[in-house]
């Protein structure tokens, strides 16, 4: 993985920035300088097409502009969140009666464990779900939950891959590079596709989380410090400021386009000279969107900024709202690690993890819709996979408190809002024992087609050719978009 | 767009083996194809099916796909096809429907599409199948894998060009010839001197270096200039990184958040340093690194340097995460083990053998059996049961009389720190008995007692009293607070102890090796672990080579228990096995990572997956004459790199031509040079030459690596005041050593380096990523560091606007290697013009105070601000 990792090819990066916006070509003006030299601007030979960011028209209408997608790595129990089922509570202690798939063999039971928190109904919907998550409750009417996802990739790499790259293994480009690749950004100014990680860690699998696999790098993600400063060196030093810097970006794009011209078609090298004109307009446009001290008193409750269990991940949804805001078309908020993966002491863990994010996931609902954001922003709250219906022993018979449960990526649930998705609405159902999905199936390569599809794209068109390959988003024939979902 | 596994380029004469590669059939279209199993059908199974039909002992519904004959016999449900049609076929059924693979990912149209044209065509086989199924489990084709096959001579290709006599041009020019283009002309002199000095010393070459060579017009002023850079001690700087990445060089445990330091791995990236820079045989390198331990004759002599050396080589096998200082289950040790097995094979075989460690190898033919054979290699050494970790491993080979000189020191500081601590506790019993004293007398007493007590076993009337008046507390407590109870003191005090602090400072540190050993009587028996699960463990396994490597003749004799030797004598004879000159793999894979730090990509692109997923060579047979030309020269790096360097694939332009580009725009047939950026230590430690900055010093303890209170991770160590963080100290004229030697804690990457792509390693690098981002744009626009760096280059700068052409010139030179165009001149000095002028404008207070001082500081800072944008633009930044 690690060679596939380091291997991935930077190439082809280019981009329509240009200096332009910042610098005048104050330097190439006088006396007709280069002009004077005989030669013109680079002409770079027979170019691959070049890639930008500028915003581009999808060929079909759009009901989604922008993207926010927290993803929940590791696997939260769906049995115990958002997929009740009553008969298990008859089996709680039997032996599970069916064929059951084990990620941890070492440690497997059959022993079904019932779940272990209360349901209750939300919303006029009478959406239920657990006392867990009492916030999502509180958006009910606004949400779909999707109760049949399926991977069938049980462990967690593969699966992560499938949710984002819709191939479960490495090295392919994510769904955050393929909007940009198609659509660009509405913002110039701030980094078109922002990675939000967890303070305590990089998400499993780092950095392949926002890449761009073998689309142009120009459509990574970039991930922005998990605290503050969010990027670095956003500030000039004081006798730079303004004019000084200005001038000295000129001078620079001058030297940069003179050695261009002996390497005619260097896409790096342009790429270069782009990203001088990105970090010039992120200096003030970033500090400003990354900066929630204006948020009013109100909104910061209502995320949770000033409580220690949601402050964190209150920050960041805040911070996506911003972003979104501005023009990024797509936000994702990353946990560490694989926080979810609740194979033991899931009593204790599941809900600590539900305490920190179940507010400020909510709080971002809310506060989309009360800014009429919610209607073009697709909201995304979900792993890439689920948990068993039997008890995993993790530290011995003897110690019952810290059992868990194992992989399931059978049948699992994630839920949606926003961006044309259906309201107070329950997608799907899984076997009586939460297992696997067996009605309205909703597998990775369905999930991924139908957010292209409200993004006013087609899964079967949007392609990248490299070379002799054709890369896809969707490659599977038998994707379709889930109309179900959708308004 | 070239195809690089298309066949008609590879029409050279090379030995036949290379050519079975060339016959890759995967271009063609299917229709046209007769399918066969083995060829077509078989590696879709392998990796989607074989795990429940076909591996190990597990039979799902009686179903063996292994051969076709099984699958006409079929399972517990029937024949599962019937060669002809596939309608009749209940696995296409099954297939077509998406039962199958169950759970798993489904197969695509087109493997479906294969399978069904398979069936119908009749279900052929390239040949009878074997009677026993086990022979069935690796196939021909697999086996037949070029890197598989054992180095035999490869004739150098007849070429037309009679000026070329460099085999490396011949192999080179037949493809770009067959593809009717020719090879970039020769790069022009100062261009070739910067690559050149990047590519062997990671620094830039000196304006002397660049004046001598420019004005040497001797025949072989090349070479000359190309020995002078081998034989400089940067030499082994430069090429230890590299080999450094490929180990997974970390100097912490990685693999927890807490990630642990590694203080004395640093001993490990002086060895191959060292070893680079004398030029040490790459076979003896290898089994250094792999068997140091078992080289040693006799016991270990602390006073023989050559001991010293052959147990740090094997600081190579303790390189890999190892998260069991932290977390000790057995889990946790199989991990560490697991990851040590990667970078092994990895780096050196150029195989991903550690895919096999829960199942058969998807791609390639190595299974779970080879995994743990090869593991049993190393198990002596890493046994689970009797596991040390990282600290029990350190060897102390402190000579006598250091040790001595460490304890006398110590005693020394004890000493004073001791008496320090005397007054200070003297002055803490001071400040107990004031406070007592304003406690009403008839409870002093009670309460002197109290606090005096150190058994804190008090009556209910005493801890009342200790409530009522906080102020008063144990010595102990008030020595802890005595900044708060006793600011003067405490900063009196503090002074002293940095004198202690001083002493400490002078003692020279123990010889502390970070090495790979076996206990004496520690030879755990070896189990395949089913599904990877050391708590699993089947059938009893014995070092062997790998399955696929010995059906192509290259077996080796590995003992369980060497009597000659107080170790188990495993990995000393697998290291001496790969090191043989026909081995396959290693100089294969060792010679195409030369090639690729020199021309910027590997023959084979993935140096470290020489297997049936990583690339194929673009030059087979180049890479297999390489191969045999290093190991029939004694495994000779220097010699190797001198004959790359000496081709003129190495010294020809980087333009991009349009000819080339139309054929071949990924440079895949080497028609002219790869523009490279430089790598994260490049840009640091070239900016420090050009500050006058670098501190040449080579080798030593690692420069320790902090939090500033920015949050950037930069050198120096973490001051404390009145007991919080303030500030760095960044260590006298240390921090300004070469890159190399900062401190590698895997969760703190220097942020300067990181921002350039520094690789984490997780457990080891095999290709540096580069990234082109806004904030590697910021870091050269705005970050302290450098507006400080672009200070200290001007004032090297005798920056007169009126004499300007020679100090330009200079700068030029030192910069980029060449000499500033009349343009370029004029774009310079208006530039400075222009921004002095500005900076005479500024209008803050501070400085216009110092401005009206010393009016020439406009000039100064517009200078460094030039020096600034020379350094961050694509003419420094890249290697043409």
């Amino acid at each position: 993985m690690q060679t596939k990792l380091c291997s991935r090819r930077h190439f082809l990066a280019s981009s329509a920035f240009s200096l332009s916006s910042v610098a005048t070509p104050w330097l190439l003006q006088q006396d007709g300088l280069l002009a004077s030299e005989g030669k013109a601007l680079a002409k770079p030979i027979d170019q691959p097409t070049s890639f930008d960011l500028l915003p581009k028209h999808p060929p079909k209408h759009a009901q989604a502009k922008a993207m926010i997608s927290m993803f929940m790595l590791g696997g939260p129990s769906q049995i115990d969140l958002f997929d009740p089922k009553p008969e298990l509570y008859k089996w709680h202690g039997k032996n599970f009666p069916e064929d059951i798939k084990f990620d941890n063999a070492a440690q497997a039971s059959r022993e079904i464990m019932a779940p272990l928190w209360k349901f209750k109904p939300h919303g006029q919907c009478g959406m239920e779900l657990s006392e867990l998550v009492p916030h999502l409750g509180s958006i009910a009417d606004d949400i779909t939950l999707i109760r049949s996802m399926h991977t069938g990739v049980n462990n967690h790499l593969p699966s992560n891959y499938a949710m984002n790259t819709g191939q479960h293994r490495s090295g392919r480009a994510v769904l955050g590079s393929w909007l940009l690749n198609a659509l660009g950004s509405e913002s110039q100014e701030l980094p078109a596709y922002v990675a939000l990680t967890d303070p305590r860690g990089l998400p499993l699998i780092g950095g392949e989380n926002w890449s761009n696999g073998p689309l142009p790098s120009i459509f990574q993600g970039t991930m922005v410090r998990p605290k503050t400063p969010r990027i670095f060196n956003l500030d000039a030093p004081r006798h730079l400021r303004g004019k000084a810097q200005r001038t000295q970006l000129e001078l620079l794009d001058a030297l940069n386009q003179k050695h261009l011209e002996e390497h005619s078609g260097e896409n790096d090298l342009q790429a270069r000279m782009a990203s001088y004109g990105l970090a010039a307009r992120m200096q003030s446009a970033a500090k400003e969107a990354f900066d929630i001290s204006g948020e009013s008193k109100h909104t910061r409750t209502m995320y949770g900024v000033d409580q220690d269990a949601t402050r964190d991940y209150g920050t960041r949804c805040l911070i996506a709202r911003r972003l979104v805001e501005r023009g990024v078309r797509f936000v994702q908020i990353l946990c560490n690690g694989q926080v979810w993966d609740h194979h033991g002491s899931i009593k204790t863990a599941l809900p600590q993890r539900c305490a920190e994010i179940d507010q400020p996931a909510a709080a971002l609902v809310k506060d989309l819709k009360q800014r009429g954001l919610l209607d073009s922003t697709l909201v995304h709250w979900g792993g890439e996979m689920g948990r068993l219906p039997v008890i995993q022993f993790r530290e011995g018979l003897d110690r019952r408190d810290k059992v868990g449960r194992d992989h399931n990526t059978y049948g699992f649930s994630m839920w949606v809002a926003g961006g044309g998705m259906k309201r107070g609405y329950v997608h799907g159902q899984t076997d009586e024992f939460s297992h696997h999905a067996i009605d309205g199936i909703v597998h990775h390569y369905d999930w991924l087609a139908t957010v292209l599809h409200q993004f006013g794209l087609n899964h079967h068109e949007l392609a990248f050719r490299s070379g002799p390959r054709e890369f896809k988003l969707v490659d599977q024939p038998e994707a379709k978009v889930v109309k179900e979902l959708l308004v | 767009m070239i195809n690089q596994r298309s066949s008609s380029l590879l029409t050279f004469m090379v030995m036949a083996f290379t050519l079975l590669m060339a016959t890759d059939a995967k271009g063609d279209e299917q229709g046209k194809k007769e399918l066969t199993f083995e060829r077509d059908v078989r590696p879709i199974f392998k990796a989607m099916c074989f795990h429940c039909h076909g591996e190990g002992e597990i039979r799902k519904g009686g179903l063996d796909l292994r051969l076709v004959r099984l699958m006409q016999q079929g399972g517990e449900s029937g024949e599962a096809i019937a060669p002809g049609d596939p309608s009749k076929s209940l696995l296409w059924e099954r297939i077509e429907s998406d039962d199958m693979p169950e759970g798993e990912k489904k197969l695509s149209h087109e493997e479906k599409q294969m399978i069904h044209d398979w069936i119908t065509q009749g279900s052929q086989t390239v040949r009878p199948e074997p009677e026993n199924v086990e022979d069935a489990r690796y196939t021909k084709e697999e086996l037949d894998h070029w890197s598989f096959a054992t180095l035999r001579k490869v004739f150098i290709p007849s070429v037309l060009d009679e000026a070329c006599t460099n085999p490396i041009d011949a192999f080179i020019g037949r493809k770009l010839n067959d593809a009717g283009l020719r090879p970039s002309p020769v790069e022009k002199k100062h261009l070739l001197i910067r690559r050149l000095s990047f590519d062997l010393r990671g620094l830039p070459p000196t304006p002397e270096e660049v004046d001598s060579f420019l004005n040497d017009t001797r025949e072989d002023a090349w070479d000359r200039l190309v020995s002078t850079f081998l034989s400089s001690p940067h030499f082994g700087e430069r090429w230890a990184r590299h080999w450094l990445d490929a180990a997974g060089y970390a100097e912490s445990d990685g693999g927890t958040l807490n990630d642990p330091a590694r203080p004395h791995a640093w001993r490990y990236r002086d060895y191959v340093m060292g070893s680079f820079n004398q030029n040490k045989p790459i076979d003896q390198f290898f089994q250094e690194q792999l068997a140091g331990d078992e080289m040693i004759q006799g016991e270990i002599d602390i006073f023989n340097s050559e001991h010293e050396s052959l147990l740090t080589a094997t600081g190579f096998l303790q390189m890999a995460p190892d998260a069991t200082r932290t977390s000790n289950t057995k889990m946790d040790r199989n991990n560490a083990v697991a990851e040590m097995l990667k970078v092994v094979s990895s780096s050196m075989l150029g195989l991903t053998v550690g895919c096999a460690q829960c199942h058969d190898h998807k791609y390639d033919p190595v299974g779970i059996d080879d995994y743990y054979r090869f593991r049993s290699i190393f198990d002596p050494a890493f046994p689970l049961d009797q596991w040390r970790r990282h600290d029990a491993r350190l060897i102390d080979l402190t000579q006598p009389d250091l040790a001595a000189e460490i304890d006398r020191i110590e005693a020394k500081a004890k000493k004073v720190e001791d008496d320090i601590k005397a007054r200070r506790e003297a002055v803490a019993l001071d400040i107990q008995e004031r406070k007592l004293a304003d406690v009403p007398l008839e409870f002093q007493e009670v309460l002197r007692s109290a606090v005096r007590d150190p058994s804190k076993q008090r009556t209910e009337q005493q801890k009342k009293l200790l409530d009522d008046f906080p102020m008063v507390k144990p010595v102990s407590t008030i020595i802890g607070l005595l900044v708060e109870y006793d600011a003067p003191s405490y900063r009196k005090f503090e002074k002293e102890f940095e004198k202690v602090a001083a002493v400490r400072a002078t003692k020279p540190d123990r010889k502390m090796i970070l090495a790979t050993t076996e206990q004496s009587d520690v030879i755990p028996v070896s189990k395949v672990f089913f599904r990877g699960n050391p708590e699993s463990p089947t059938q009893k396994v014995l070092p062997g080579e790998l399955t696929a490597l010995r059906l192509n003749g290259v077996d080796a004799v590995l003992p369980e228990n060497d009597e000659n030797l107080p170790t188990t004598g495993r990995r000393l004879a697998y290291a001496r096995h790969i090191t043989r000159n026909t081995h396959p793999l290693t100089a294969r894979v060792f010679v195409n990572r030369v090639w690729m730090h020199l021309l910027g990509r590997g023959i084979v692109a993935t140096p470290g997956d020489f297997g049936l997923s990583g690339e194929r060579p673009t030059h087979p047979g180049l890479l297999d004459w390489l191969a045999g030309d290093f190991v029939g020269h004694g495994w000779d790096l220097k010699r190797l790199v001198r004959q790359i360097l000496s081709s003129h694939a190495y010294r020809q332009s980087s333009a991009r031509r349009e000819d080339l580009h139309r054929v071949d725009p990924e440079n895949m047939l080497m028609g002219r040079a790869n523009l490279k950026r430089l790598d994260a230590e490049s840009v640091r430690d070239s900016l420090l030459v050009a500050a006058g900055l670098l501190n040449p010093q080579l080798g030593g303890a690692s420069l320790p690596v902090t939090e500033n209170q920015e949050g950037k991770t930069v050198i120096g160590v973490r001051k404390i005041k009145d007991g919080l963080k303030a500030g760095v100290d960044s260590g006298r004229g240390d921090a300004n050593r070469r890159s190399l030697y900062i401190q590698m804690q895997r969760n703190k990457p220097l942020n300067m380096l990181a921002t350039f792509d520094l690789p984490r390693m997780t457990p080891n690098c095999e290709i540096r990523p580069q990234t082109t981002v806004a904030t590697q744009s910021l870091w050269f626009m705005n970050d302290s560091q450098m507006v400080d760096w672009s200070e200290r280059m001007a004032e090297s700068i005798d920056g007169d606007l009126h004499d300007a052409i020679p100090w330009l010139e200079d700068l030029f030179v030192r910069l980029f290697a060449s000499l500033p165009d009349k343009s370029d001149k004029k774009m310079c000095l208006r530039y400075l013009e222009s921004q002095t002028l500005q900076f005479i404008e500024d209008k803050d207070p501070i400085w216009q105070d110092q401005l009206s001082k010393d009016p020439t500081l406009a000039r100064k800072r517009a200078l460094a601000t030039l020096c600034q944008t020379l350094v961050a633009s694509n003419r420094f930044l890249y290697i043409d």
